[in-house]
């Protein structure tokens, strides 16, 4: 092997261990026994395996019922994306709108309006709604998304014309051929917009700790921050949350990779 | 991104003598329309209102002030130092993800066997919460204890006070910021990378040029359209980060990484309840961000390439 081959390598794995580093540190520390932070550079290694550490998390806080909460966050909202998006797109694409690119507009707006500059106000929104500190709330806002439109529509511009009329002249209605031949054959599309939701939902955290209080109606994500600042003495606790929460967003990368990339590339490079 | 020009293209599917839309489709609108109007347009509209506004502790408009909130703001020096604070959060965590960026992704784009391993492990930053990945900071970061101060000591060094420190807090948020963004970062520069043709380089390296010659005269031009469209996209991300701050140092250690957003949601739910502030500041993040977003349109219609 080439010395410049070697140092190649050499530079990779330099670099892979220190992207890792964090993590990996989190994860040895969630499985060590107390203390689980030793304060010196054994940290680094996988030294000792126990169990204490994600017991303790469960003990100190709602976690399970936080997790639960994320869940249904997480459902709620990649159904209801999914679904508002399918309808929206299809109407833009197939509706006969004399101006769809207007309607369009409507939506895409709104990815310019960053959520940090209207949280003050949508969370007055939700206080009147009666909707504060619970589940509801956490979601709700996100009924819609203008990316999942934009993707969706696009991948149904591409869908043959003649497959629709086939259909039409078989006697088949719209939702028909919505769900029956669209749906089914844009597969890979709705995935990528599923997963995208699906992750975000799991991961939202300034919208969260907004517009909820009580433990009970804390998702994981605010619920594990939460926790962290009380463990200062038991940072073990702390860390295995942290590994708790972060596995079923690992799942779904790892699971949904292919059209992950796919979702974040797409538009962003012409 | 969009392109304004794909919002204008005419529809495609006119081949039949208009009628008029459909009428469900006006039905398959609604539920998008509903949430989009509730929860972007009409609270877009009620943050101009209530930064005309004095508040009560409900929130309620009480009363019309008219450009008060802002005189108040643009008077008071904690406003502009945290606008600075905000400026130099994004100028560091631009050029941080730009620069580890390109560092990692070039040496990934040699077309060498196993870098697939490589490519994967640095895309593993993306399967994690931008909360998880700034406690797992916080904890590599916990004073004297924690594996960065560990380090420094080993190597005969001090405890950093990494977040305890105000001259030091600024550039740890800068750096959890670029390891958050490191997936996305390292997988558009790559896309852009592997695009460029390999003749290319076969050409240049039989011309003599070394490979630093070539990065700088050709690869670096090549991928411009790449670069300018991280440059704008991790600036208004930056602009908008809440998490990381939060999660690392709340603003702190004395309003040292107080950006923007973190002074907005003090205003509005660090006890005071003013609302009214609240408002004003968000319409000047506002305004930042459609500032750069025109800045990517504009510049992006004319597409940015070399040659």
């Amino acid at each position: 092997m080439k010395l410049s081959r070697v140092l190649l390598y050499l530079y990779l794995t330099t670099v892979a261990l220190l992207v890792l580093v964090p993590l990996l540190y989190v994860l040895f520390g969630a499985l060590r026994p107390a203390p689980s932070i030793t304060g010196t550079l054994a940290d680094l290694l996988p030294t000792g395996l126990t169990l204490d550490n994600v017991t303790a998390a469960f003990d100190r806080a709602p976690l399970l019922r936080q997790l639960l909460n994320s869940g249904l966050v997480l459902l709620a909202q990649t159904t209801l994306q999914v679904l508002t998006s399918v309808l929206a797109a299809y109407a833009i694409v197939f509706g006969r709108f004399r101006r769809p690119g207007l309607i369009l507009a409507v939506y895409l707006v709104t990815m310019m309006i960053p959520n940090e500059a209207t949280v003050v106000a949508n969370y007055l929104t939700i206080r009147s709604l009666g909707l504060f500190d619970t589940v509801t709330a956490v979601f709700l806002p996100f009924a819609a998304s203008a990316v999942a439109i934009f993707l969706l529509r696009q991948t149904f511009l591409g869908f043959p014309v003649e497959i629709l009329e086939a259909a039409r002249i078989d006697g088949v209605g719209h939702f028909g051929f919505l769900v029956r031949f669209l749906l089914p054959l844009t597969k890979p599309t709705i995935m990528t917009v599923a997963l995208t939701s699906a992750i975000a939902a799991w991961n939202g955290y300034l919208w969260p700790l907004l517009v909820t209080e009580s433990p009970a109606a804390r998702t994981a994500q605010v619920g594990v921050r939460t926790l962290f600042d009380e463990v200062d003495t038991d940072i073990g606790a702390g860390l295995a949350a942290l590994v708790i929460v972060s596995i079923p967003t690992i799942v779904l990368v790892v699971i949904g990779q292919k059209f992950l990339t796919r979702g974040l590339t797409q538009g962003a490079v012409k | 991104m969009v392109s304004l020009s794909e919002l204008s293209a005419p529809p495609r599917r006119s081949r039949r003598p208009r009628r008029g839309a459909y009428p469900w489709a006006y039905l398959f609108l609604l539920p998008s329309l509903v949430a989009v109007v509730t929860f972007d347009y009409w609270p877009l509209a009620r943050t101009f209102f209530l930064s005309t506004q004095t508040t009560d502790l409900f929130g309620l408009p009480a009363g019309f002030v008219g450009v008060e909130n802002y005189v108040r703001m643009l008077d008071d020096p904690d406003f502009w130092r945290t606008l600075g604070t905000t400026i130099l959060f994004m100028l560091g965590s631009v050029a941080g993800k730009l620069i580890v960026g390109l560092a990692i992704a070039v040496p990934l784009s040699a077309r060498v066997r196993g870098t697939a391993v490589f490519r994967a492990t640095v895309l593993v930053p993306m399967a994690v919460s931008v909360a998880v990945a700034g406690l797992a900071f916080r904890a590599l970061m916990t004073p004297s204890t924690g594996l960065l101060d560990v380090i420094s000591r080993t190597f005969g060094g001090d405890d950093v006070g990494w977040l305890t420190s105000t001259d030091v807090a600024l550039v740890s948020v800068i750096i959890v910021d670029v390891w958050v963004a490191l997936g996305f970062t390292v997988l558009l520069l790559l896309a852009a990378l592997d695009a460029v043709d390999p003749d290319i380089y076969e050409a240049s390296s039989l011309d003599g040029a070394g490979t630093l010659r070539s990065l700088a005269s050709i690869t670096l031009p090549l991928i411009t359209p790449t670069l300018f469209f991280l440059v704008i996209t991790q600036s208004v991300q930056s602009l908008r980060e809440f998490t990381v701050i939060n999660v690392l140092t709340g603003g702190g250690p004395a309003d040292s990484t107080k950006t923007l957003v973190l002074d907005i949601y003090d205003a509005a739910f660090g006890g005071t309840a003013d609302y009214g502030a609240a408002s004003a500041r968000s319409i000047v993040l506002l305004l930042l961000i459609l500032t750069l977003t025109a800045i990517q349109f504009g510049v992006l219609e004319r597409k940015v390439t070399y040659r």
